[in-house]
Parts: C-alpha cells; sequence; structure tokens
C-alpha cells in the first residue's frame, strides 16, 4: 500500500475514547476553554466551555509583544482555569496559543510563567498547524455527514488575527493560505487609521484569491459550482440568526439558505450589525467579527458564486480535542498524507513540474522508507516529510533549471504548506536542497545552523530523495512498481520491465554515495 | 401592531403596590373563610401582618424615597405620593377587617377553651400568678431606657413592640422612658387552664405594662402604651465592592437598625403628650401613623397557634408523597439515569430526594464536584450539611450563596462561613446582581465517562419552606441541559464572561427577556396565520412593563391566554378581552412554582423558571428559564395547571376593576392544592403497587384541552 492509497489515518490500536479532555485556547481577544469527552467513535461532547476576555491581540497587533498587564491576567485567568480542572480530575491540559501570542516577540516569558505559576505547558501553535488541526476536524465532520466525497468547496476561516482561506476540490485540499485579515487585526489597523470596515475589500482583493484558485483548478465556466463552507464565530451566529436557533455545536454542520443569508448580508453590510448583535445578545467582540464576517462572506458568495452555503460548528477548542483524540489513537499514517500531497501536486503543477516523476520519485522515497524503517531510526512524521520532499524537489525548474535544488528549497522554506510545521518545513527544504548536486557541507549556513538530531534526519531524508530521484532520471517511471530486497548490506532495486536501465545505473551511482554513508548499504539496480 | 389605546397607561396597567395589597386582602380572605379551621385562619392574620410588616419595610420606603425624589409616575399613571395615599386608605381597610376577624376568631377560640385575657380580666389568684412570673420569668430580661439630658434617644428596635413612657420622680425632673417587649420570650403567656385541655394566655405586652411600677419605682407614670415602630429595611446592594461583599453585607445590615422609621403603630385612642413627644423624636409624619383597634404584631400569633395543641382546630396534614419514579432504585443516580428526566413537585412530594441526593454524592468516591445555588437556606439546613460533609470528603463543592437575600442576610452570612470553613468553594454571586436561580449539578465519573446530574427548579433549597411553599423542578442527567447549566455556573463563579451561548436554556439577565418576548410573540404570530395561539403562565407577579405590554398585544391578536399570578398582578384586563383570564390562588401552600406554557402551533412547549414576570427577575437577578423535555413531565405539569385553571374553592379572578372575584359555584372537589396532593400521592400509591401507572389508566388530555 503506497502513500497515495493511505489517504487516512489507519489505526494501530482500536479506538479508545477520551474520558475527560480539555483545550485552553488563548487567543486574541480571550482565553478560552473546553472541557469535553470523545466517544470511541470520534463524536466530542463538550461538557463546559468557559471564556474569559483578554484582549493580547491588541498589545500584540499593535506593539509587538504581551504586556505585562495581560500577562498577569492571563496567569489570574489559568490559575481559575486549573481550579476548574478539578472539578473533572484532568491534569494535564492541552494549551495552546494561536495568532496573537504566535506573533508576540515575548512568547517565551508567556510560557515560561504559565509553566512556573500555573505548572501548564503552552504550546505555541503555528498558522499552518492551526489551520491542519481545524480542517481536519472539519473533515471528519463533513464525513460523517456524508459531504466529503468529491467535495468542491472554498472554505473561509475568519479568526481574530487571521483569515484562512481553504480550497478543496474532489475533496482534497487544493489551496491554503493565511491572510493578515483577523477581525481584531482589521478592527485595530483600520481604526487606526481611520478606514471603514469596508476598507477590508481592497486587501481582500490585492491577495487576488480568485486568480490563485484557478490556478489550483477552479474552472470559472465549471457547472461544478463550489459549496462555501464557512467557519468561525462570526458564521455560527449568522447561522444563529438565519435559522432563529442557537449557533451550531461543534458536532454539527448547518444548510444555509443562500437567499435569506444573501438578506441577512444586505442587512449587516447595511449598518445593522449593532441592531442584530443585541437581538444574537451578542459580545462587542463577536460583534466586530460579524461585522467583518459579513464583509467576507459577502466576497465568497459573489465572487465564486457558491453553490450552497454551509455553516461548520467547529471551533479551534473542539478541533483542538479532536486532535488530542487523533494522537491518542496513535495512527500509523498521518491523517493530514492525502491532502497534503494534493496540495504538494497542485503546488507542483503551479510550477510546472513534471507530474509523473515527481509521483515517481515520491513513491519511491516511501518504499525505500518502509525497507528501512524497522532497522533505522527516523525523524517523527518522516513518511509525510519525504512525500511532500518527493513532490517538490523540483519545483525549483521554475526559476531556473541551473540550482533547480537550491531554488526548490527557497521556496519550500517560504511558502504555507498545511500539515507540516516550521521546523519540518526546514527539513523537507532542505532534503529537496540535497536531492541533487553537493551533499551538505560546512559552507551551508542552513544546514550547519541545524540542531544535530536535525541535521540526520535531513541527511536520512536526502539521500533516500537521491536514491528516488536517480532511479527516474529518465523522468520515464522505469522503477515505479520495482521491487527492493535486502541482503545483507547491499540493497537491490528490481526494475519490473526488462529494459535498459544504464542510466538509473549511473545516476544511482553518482547520487547514491550520501545513502551508502548514512546507512551504510550499497546500492544495486538489477 | 401597536393598537392606539396601548398609550393610556392607566386602562392597561395596575398598580404594583396596590396590586401588592390586593393580594394580601386575598390572604386575609382566607382568614375570614369560614369553612378553613380555625387556627389556620389565624394563620392568614398572622401571614397578612408579616406581609404587611415587609411591605412597608421595603415598598412604602421605596415610594416614600421616590415620592421625595422625582415622584415620577408609574405605568399605571401613579405618581409614588398618590400611591402613598391610597396605599395608606388600603391598609387602613385592611387592618380594620383584620381586627375584626380576629376578635371573631379569638371569640370562636375562647368557645373551644383558648381565650386570651386582658390583666383586668384575670382573677385574683391569676394576676398575683401573672406578677410571680414577671418577676421571674420576664424581669431580668428587660433594660429600660430613659430619655432626658444625660441619655439621648435610643435605637429602636424595627418590628419589636416597645412600652413609651412617661415617668415623674418623686424628685427630680420628669422624663420618657423605653421598655423592649423582648421577642426572645413567648408573646402569649399561658397563665392558666380555664376548662380541661384549654388555656388562659395574657399578653406579655400587658403584663410588662402591669408591672411597669417595678421598674420605676418611687415615682408615678403619667402616660403610658405601647408601639412599634417599622424601619426603611431595603438595602441597595448594587454599588457593593464583590470582593468584600460580606463585609459590606454586615455593615449595612448594622447600618440598617439605624434607618428612619416608616411607620408608627399604637392601639387605637393614643394621642396624648407622650404620642407627640414620640411622633416628633422618630420624625414621622401623621400619614405614617396607623392606630389599630386590634393587638400589635399579629405575625406573633404564630407562636399562639404553636402553643394551642387542638389538631381538630387544623387542617388535616397532607404528607408529601414519595415520588413515584425514585421507587426501586437504589440510588438517585441510577433513577435520574435510567428515567433521563424525573419531576419533583413540593410539598406534594416529598423534598427528601434533593437531600438523599447531595448525601449520596458526599459519600460518593466517584464523585468530583457539586455546585449548587443557595439563596434562601432553612436553619439547620440538611442541604448546607451535606454540601459541608461533601467538602470534607474531599469533593469539589461550589456553593454561588446569595448573601443579599432579603431578610434572610445574617442567616446567609453564618452559613456562607460554615460551607468556607469545610472547604467549599464559597461565591457571591455575581456584584449588583441577585442570584436567584435554583441550580443544583453533580459531576461524576462512571468508568470511562464523565456524567452530570442536574437538579433545577423554581424554589429554594430550603427543607422547611418546600413544606409550604409549592415549587416544581427536575432532575435530569440530559447532557445540553447540564453543559447549559455548567456554563452558567461558570459566570456565576466568575470564571467565565456570559457570551457562551446556552443551547437550551435561557438566563437573565442574558437573554431570558428575548426568550419570553420571542415566545410570546410567536404565538401572536401563529394566531396571525390562522393557527390558535396558546398561553398559560403561572407565577408569582406580573409586573413588568414591557411583557404587559406584550401581553396586551398577544390578548388583542386573540392569543388564549391564562394567567395565574398568585401576587402582584400590574395587567389590567380590558373588558373587550375576553380571551385573557387572570386568577390567583391562595391556599394553605403558598404557591410560588412558576410554570409557562406555549401553545407552539399545537406542538406544545412547557418551561419552568425561577423568574417572574417583574423588570427585576428579567434585567436584575440572574434566573434561569429551563424547558422540560420528557413527555411524563408535560404530563404532569398539564395536570397542575389543569387542577389550577379548573380550580372553584380557592382560585379568585381579577376583573377590569381590579377586584378579585371567587367562582360562583365553589366547589371544595376542585380544590386545585388538595387534587395535586391526591395526584402524586396516587402515584406514589400504584408505583406501590406496583400496577399501571395512573397517567397510563386515565391519559392525560391535549393541549387545548387544558383550556378551562
Amino acid at each position: 500500500m503506497d502513500i497515495l492509497i493511505r489517504r487516512k489515518g489507519v489505526r494501530s490500536v482500536p479506538k479508545k475514547a477520551l474520558s475527560a479532555c480539555a483545550v485552553v485556547d488563548i487567543g486574541s481577544h480571550a482565553v478560552r476553554m473546553d472541557i469535553g469527552t470523545v466517544s470511541a467513535s470520534g463524536k466530542l461532547t463538550v461538557l463546559e466551555s468557559l471564556s474569559r476576555p483578554l484582549a493580547i491581540g491588541y498589545d500584540v497587533f499593535r506593539h509587538g509583544s504581551i504586556s505585562s498587564a495581560a500577562l498577569e491576567k492571563l496567569v489570574h485567568t489559568l490559575k481559575l482555569y486549573r481550579e476548574k480542572l478539578r472539578e473533572y480530575d484532568i491534569s494535564r491540559p492541552r494549551m495552546v496559543a494561536t495568532s496573537a501570542l504566535r506573533e508576540a516577540f515575548n512568547q517565551e516569558l508567556a510560557s515560561d510563567r504559565l509553566k512556573n505559576e500555573v505548572d501548564l505547558d503552552l504550546e505555541i501553535l503555528e498558522s499552518t498547524q492551526e489551520i491542519t488541526i481545524v480542517y481536519l476536524a472539519l473533515r471528519e465532520e463533513l464525513e460523517r455527514s456524508g459531504l466529503l466525497n468529491d467535495l468542491h468547496a472554498i472554505i473561509p476561516v475568519l479568526g481574530a488575527g487571521s483569515l484562512f482561506v481553504v480550497y478543496v476540490q474532489n475533496g482534497e485540499m487544493r489551496f491554503c493560505e493565511e491572510l493578515p485579515l483577523g477581525s481584531m487585526r482589521i478592527y485595530d489597523t483600520f481604526g487606526r487609521a481611520q478606514l471603514p470596515p469596508e476598507s477590508l475589500l481592497s486587501t481582500l482583493k490585492s491577495a487576488n484569491i480568485p486568480q490563485r484558485l484557478k490556478e489550483c483548478g477552479l474552472s470559472e465556466s465549471s457547472t461544478d459550482r463550489p459549496k462555501l463552507i464557512l467557519l468561525g464565530v462570526s458564521a455560527r451566529n449568522m447561522a444563529g440568526a438565519l435559522t432563529h436557533d442557537a449557533p451550531p455545536g461543534e458536532n454539527r454542520i448547518v444548510k444555509l439558505d443562500n437567499r435569506k443569508l444573501r438578506q441577512l448580508l444586505d442587512k449587516l453590510l447595511g449598518g445593522s450589525a449593532y441592531t442584530l448583535s443585541n437581538t444574537l445578545d451578542i459580545t462587542p467582540a463577536d460583534r466586530a467579527d460579524l461585522e467583518l464576517g459579513s464583509h467576507v462572506v459577502d466576497y465568497f458568495l459573489r465572487k465564486f458564486n457558491c453553490s450552497e452555503t454551509l455553516v461548520s460548528g467547529i471551533t479551534t477548542r473542539s478541533a483542538l480535542m479532536a486532535d488530542s483524540f487523533r494522537r491518542e489513537q496513535k495512527l500509523r499514517h498521518d491523517p493530514f498524507t492525502a491532502d497534503l500531497i494534493s496540495l504538494c501536486r497542485t503546488i507542483g503543477r503551479k510550477y510546472g513540474c513534471d507530474a509523473n516523476h515527481a509521483q515517481s520519485v515520491a513513491l519511491m522515497a516511501d518504499k525505500i522508507y518502509r525497507k528501512l524503517k524497522n532497522n533505522f531510526t527516523f525523524p517523527p512524521r518522516s513518511e509525510l516529510l519525504l512525500a511532500a520532499a518527493g513532490f517538490l524537489h523540483d519545483i525549483g525548474r521554475f526559476v531556473d533549471v541551473r540550482r533547480h535544488n537550491r531554488h526548490s528549497a527557497y521556496l519550500i522554506s517560504n511558502m504555507q504548506l498545511p500539515g507540516l510545521t516550521l521546523a519540518e518545513r526546514e527539513i523537507v527544504a532542505l532534503a529537496a536542497r540535497y536531492h541533487r548536486k553537493s551533499p551538505p557541507r560546512e559552507s551551508h549556513p542552513e544546514y550547519m545552523l541545524l540542531p544535530a538530531e536535525t541535521k540526520v534526519a535531513v541527511l536520512k531524508l536526502a539521500a533516500i530523495l537521491r536514491v528516488a530521484d536517480a532511479l527516474d532520471s529518465g523522468h520515464d517511471g522505469k522503477f515505479s512498481h520495482a521491487k527492493i530486497t535486502r541482503e545483507g548490506d547491499t540493497l537491490f532495486f528490481l526494475a519490473e520491465n526488462d529494459g535498459n536501465v544504464e542510466g538509473e545505473r549511473f545516476s544511482l551511482e553518482n547520487k547514491g554515495e550520501l545513502f551508502t554513508q548514512v546507512f551504510g548499504l550499497k546500492l544495486k539496480v538489477e | 401592531m401597536p393598537s392606539r389605546r396601548i398609550s393610556y397607561n392607566r386602562r392597561l396597567f395596575f398598580s404594583r403596590d396596590l396590586s401588592w395589597l390586593d393580594f394580601n386582602r386575598r390572604v386575609l380572605d382566607e382568614a375570614a373563610f369560614e369553612r378553613n379551621p380555625l387556627l389556620e385562619r389565624l394563620k392568614f392574620i398572622a401571614i397578612t401582618s408579616g406581609n404587611l410588616d415587609e411591605f412597608f419595610m421595603v415598598r412604602v420606603a421605596e415610594l416614600n424615597r421616590l415620592a421625595h425624589s422625582g415622584n415620577e409616575a408609574d405605568p399605571s399613571g401613579l405618581r409614588p405620593s398618590e400611591q402613598l395615599v391610597q396605599i395608606r386608605e388600603k391598609v387602613k381597610r385592611l387592618t380594620r377587617m383584620q381586627g375584626q376577624i380576629l376578635d371573631d376568631l379569638l371569640a370562636q377560640l375562647a368557645e373551644k377553651g383558648f381565650m386570651i385575657a386582658h390583666i383586668e380580666e384575670l382573677s385574683r389568684e391569676e394576676r398575683t400568678l401573672s406578677k410571680g412570673i414577671f418577676r421571674n420569668r420576664i424581669l431580668p430580661v428587660l433594660t429600660p431606657m430613659a430619655v432626658d439630658a444625660a441619655h439621648p434617644f435610643p435605637l429602636l428596635n424595627s418590628g419589636a413592640i416597645e412600652i413609651a413612657l412617661w415617668f415623674e420622680p418623686e424628685k427630680g425632673k420628669s422624663c420618657r422612658a423605653f421598655v423592649e417587649v423582648p421577642e426572645l420570650l413567648p408573646r402569649f403567656i399561658n397563665i392558666a387552664s380555664p376548662v380541661p385541655g384549654g388555656k388562659k394566655f395574657i399578653l406579655l405586652e400587658e403584663l410588662i405594662l402591669d408591672n411597669l411600677e417595678t421598674l420605676f419605682p418611687g415615682g408615678r407614670i403619667l402616660e403610658k402604651f405601647p408601639f412599634r415602630i417599622t424601619r426603611d429595611m431595603d438595602l441597595d446592594f448594587d454599588d457593593f465592592d464583590s470582593v468584600n461583599l460580606i463585609q459590606s453585607i454586615g455593615d449595612r445590615l448594622r447600618e440598617r437598625r439605624q434607618r428612619d422609621a416608616i411607620r408608627l403603630e399604637t392601639p387605637s385612642g393614643i394621642s396624648g403628650k407622650l404620642f407627640k413627644w414620640l411622633k416628633k423624636s422618630l420624625r414621622i409624619e401623621d400619614e405614617f401613623c396607623y392606630k389599630d383597634r386590634t393587638m400589635l404584631h399579629c405575625r406573633q400569633l404564630f407562636d399562639l397557634i404553636s402553643q394551642i395543641t387542638a389538631s381538630s382546630l387544623l387542617e388535616k396534614e397532607w404528607t408529601p408523597a414519595a415520588p413515584a419514579e425514585l421507587a426501586g432504585f437504589p440510588t438517585v443516580f441510577d433513577a435520574i439515569k435510567a428515567k433521563e428526566e424525573i419531576f419533583l413537585a413540593f410539598p406534594f412530594q416529598s423534598f427528601s430526594p434533593i437531600v438523599r441526593l447531595l448525601e449520596e454524592a458526599a459519600d460518593d468516591p466517584d464523585v468530583l464536584a457539586i455546585k449548587q445555588t443557595l439563596y434562601r437556606v432553612s436553619g439547620n439546613s440538611p442541604v448546607v450539611k451535606a454540601l459541608q460533609h461533601a467538602a470534607e470528603n474531599g469533593k469539589q463543592v461550589t456553593v454561588v450563596l446569595e448573601l443579599k437575600a432579603r431578610f434572610d442576610e445574617y442567616n446567609n452570612i453564618t452559613w456562607a462561613r460554615k460551607l468556607d470553613r469545610s472547604g467549599a468553594h464559597v461565591v457571591y454571586g455575581i456584584a449588583g446582581l441577585k442570584v436567584h436561580s435554583k441550580m443544583l449539578m453533580i459531576v461524576r465519573r462512571e468508568g470511562e465517562r464523565l456524567n452530570r446530574y442536574i437538579h433545577l427548579g423554581t424554589g429554594n433549597y430550603n427543607d422547611k419552606t418546600a413544606l409550604q411553599y409549592t415549587d416544581c423542578g427536575i432532575l435530569s442527567c440530559d447532557p445540553t441541559l447540564c453543559g447549559d447549566v455548567a456554563n452558567l455556573f461558570n459566570v456565576l463563579t466568575g470564571i467565565s464572561t456570559p457570551g457562551i451561548p446556552l443551547a437550551l436554556t435561557s438566563a437573565a439577565p442574558f437573554n431570558l427577556r428575548t426568550k419570553f418576548e420571542a415566545l410570546v410573540k410567536k404565538e401572536i404570530e401563529h394566531v396571525n396565520s390562522g393557527r390558535p395561539g396558546r398561553i398559560i403562565a403561572k407565577m408569582n407577579s406580573l409586573s413588568d412593563e414591557k411583557m404587559i405590554r406584550l401581553l396586551h398585544l398577544a390578548a388583542d391578536a386573540g392569543v388564549e391566554i391564562d394567567l395565574i399570578v398568585r401576587g402582584i398582578c400590574c395587567y389590567r384586563p380590558l373588558p373587550e378581552q375576553e380571551n385573557i383570564r387572570i386568577y390567583s390562588i391562595v391556599d394553605r401552600f403558598l404557591e410560588h412554582s412558576r410554570i409557562y406554557y406555549f401553545g407552539n402551533g399545537g406542538d406544545g412547549e412547557y418551561y419552568l423558571s425561577s423568574a417572574d414576570w417583574m423588570t427585576r427577575n428579567l434585567d436584575h437577578r440572574v434566573e434561569l428559564l429551563f424547558p422540560v423535555q420528557s413527555e411524563k413531565t408535560k404530563d404532569h405539569l398539564r395536570k397542575l395547571l389543569e387542577f389550577q385553571l379548573d380550580d372553584s374553592y380557592k382560585r379568585r379572578k381579577l376583573t377590569s376593576s381590579g377586584v378579585y372575584i371567587h367562582s360562583k359555584d365553589s366547589d371544595p372537589e376542585k380544590r386545585s392544592q388538595y387534587r395535586s396532593w391526591c395526584y402524586f400521592r396516587e402515584l406514589a400509591r400504584q408505583e406501590l403497587l406496583g400496577s399501571e401507572s395512573l397517567l397510563k389508566r386515565n391519559p392525560p388530555k391535549s393541549d387545548q384541552q387544558v383550556t378551562p
């Protein structure tokens, strides 16, 4: 079973329910905590939701750091939450910080104080991690609702710090980008510049999303119009207003009537957010979200002529709880693999890569990894990293064929790639960097500055990638179905068809040295 | 669309405080109701008197303040000064009537062998005996307080009977003095048994008056009379610092003793110099002086009733039934889990399941946390004891204690300290808002799951009042309902801020008003769309202006409305509004449950709440409205409402003139409280017999049939 078939996480053990877990989300304008349980089938039940306002975002988006006063309040709030957790006998909640603290230059100080004074470990989520976790929770929910297969959707996720735009085609992620257009950031920036909220539109326009989604396969003339799936507090409040009900909870997806949504948006854009917010009984922060959210929803509805609008009740906290549940299940394969491959393919296509070659390399790298993984230590999630490196190793050719490995590394380092952390992306970039030409040298600062274990990880992945690339040096997939066997200290690659493999043998001789150095194995092609 | 007449306030509203006096009049009517047993009638006199005291302490004091600061008219168009004039007239009529009824009752009681005699009516032996009682039991606790150049006017306690006297010593200047009649001593002193099994009582103040010379020897008493003052006792807690709430309340209570007198009561015929001096010293105007023909402080008749051991003069006891749905389960937890929702109606059913649940939780090793709101708890409360026990057993006990429950502040401070010492986390609610919601939640680990159990009710967790007030509530383990309650507790304990949406419930002061308004408006929409609209609302008081206006709109639109309002009702039913009926039931139990039914186009919705339709409940208190989900509970509520709407014995109907009228065909068989008690007793009996339930044999009527 190759990585293209292993699309979903496969469990190595039967599913086990999470009897009680807690997630603390330190956001831009509030510190929230959910306490819940997850059944063996993955159904999440939130037992309690707590929220205390704390506008860390104002400090960070304006001054770049969290103020002392806000830090004191944060510590105080978490002490209260700590007490609360005793009621449920929960000793180790998962505590994460999102956009605000992520951007604070003194985040380490906050982390240290929370550790010392509240005895809680702070996990500062990178933006790509955040959207991956939210997306995976949404995907599970869509799957449960029977909506995931062949899903074609645009998913804007409006938070206080950022706006994420996700595009999904055939049930797989094709595009994901974080725009610095969160409601609090926009209100603060626009407020100081005395710009009306509509100015958001020009910023949104400048992101040129329609063109970029077109590059990812969205067809303007297609009869398959995308659905619009909305997440975030503003979307939930819109759903509440339209259904005259409480906003959808964590396990619900609500379909909105587009005509009624249009009327609601017209009202909101006409300046009645304040009146509506009174009816809905929402906080001022949520009102700001609602106002900006209406602009965002209006933009996407108009621009993409979406066929229908769905609102999911998933929150960052419920998504984190689902993520904690997945972690507990010890999945054999990463559940984001299929989407990451889909994203990498889209990126490869965008940069004019040979898609077949990229796939051959990725598949071969995966095969080699599986052959070795029981005898050698690998960094966590090597399967995913190798897949990404395999699909993206040649994108630098778009810049220049010469030294394209260096260009690939640069592009990978600087792109938004959900599913991978910053450190992981760096490993992927360096694996691509060393898929050809010189192996790491002392004169390469980006390699030399890495911690020792990361250097080894880069070497192992790069060594595998070089071999995989060499075996498809003719870009003709001769080794696509090759068998790999190991005899003593030699790894044999047996091409399925009798053909001329001299080119590949020659290439392997050139590029296989690093592999032999790293794994102590010789390579032979037959 | 609002109709034009909505602007005519006087046509739509009754004055709140005059309506309250009408309620007290209905209570007094029960004292006059000859079919009530004699001592029960006496109890109603005591209740009327106690009610009136509180009315003066709170409402008259407030109106007096308003009259001096703006004097703005209420929705009925009456200014506070005008209301005070009308109140005085009504109070005078009420006390006159109370005196007449009391005379009659005391005469009847004397016929039964229980008499209250005046000192001068005692025989010589009895007089001698009374002097001995005075010397041995009363004199040691009396403290005369002189008023002269060296002794300023003393701080007289609100509500206590005092004796004023003008004393002329043999030498020196005459002076005035006071003697407080100690409330710790029995007001009614049993002096003899005129007939076997009977008793003769004398009033404590009369005995003291008769022996004043013992206290003031060697002189002459020129004037003497008993009197009673009522002070403005309304506390404004809005500006309290929540951090030091307990300290602030303690301080304010001490300060309350010094507040202005708002009523001076004396026996009739008192008008001499001493009275004038007293009035002047208390700075009290004539319109706040009441000279009653009857005895002072009739609330203390409860003391008399407790000394009369004649069960034939009391109504038979209605023993609370054991809740049928709990039968056969080893623990209350098991019963809730099996039944999902269990309805409890006090005092028709026993309060013990609540205490049992708490006691089981306190000893259950799987219980992690208990949270409860407490508003008024009884002395020696088993609820508090169980909470203390749980805290001592290491459970996370959180109690949201409302210190500001009027006239219970001292009691609550005592409990707060006790709970705190046992390790419970005692929280005093939200600054500026009284926590009036009645909620209990228990978190319990059951295998891999964490389950929560709740009780939500309309009445306080008070084992004593649960025998006297009709209240109802549910035990449930519904996760969504539990989630709402948990979120609300987090807001009350300050750990979370309002804004977390409530899925099933609504809470004041957040979204309760909008919810009620939406429910009423929905009924109007149903009518406008050609479907029947139906509202049955049972509450203690209806005085919120917006709700009343909305109800007028609903009535005008054609919604069928039945309001069962025990106390204040400011809604004035217009003669042309034939589709709205307003009732009040005053009976042996104080009607206290808040039940709201909305027809919802045929799919009826039942709600229970801690809130009345009063502005203070909807905007200035923490209140809860929760839906009833189980069909069985709905059946019980349907029955209760049906009994009330069908009551022709204790139910009065409010007319547009503001008069409450009894049903013409009064039928004791239709007494709703008795039928409710029989209903729950029968359910318990059926459960014991193990036969089919009453409900199965007598399927409840449909929603529309509830309409009388």
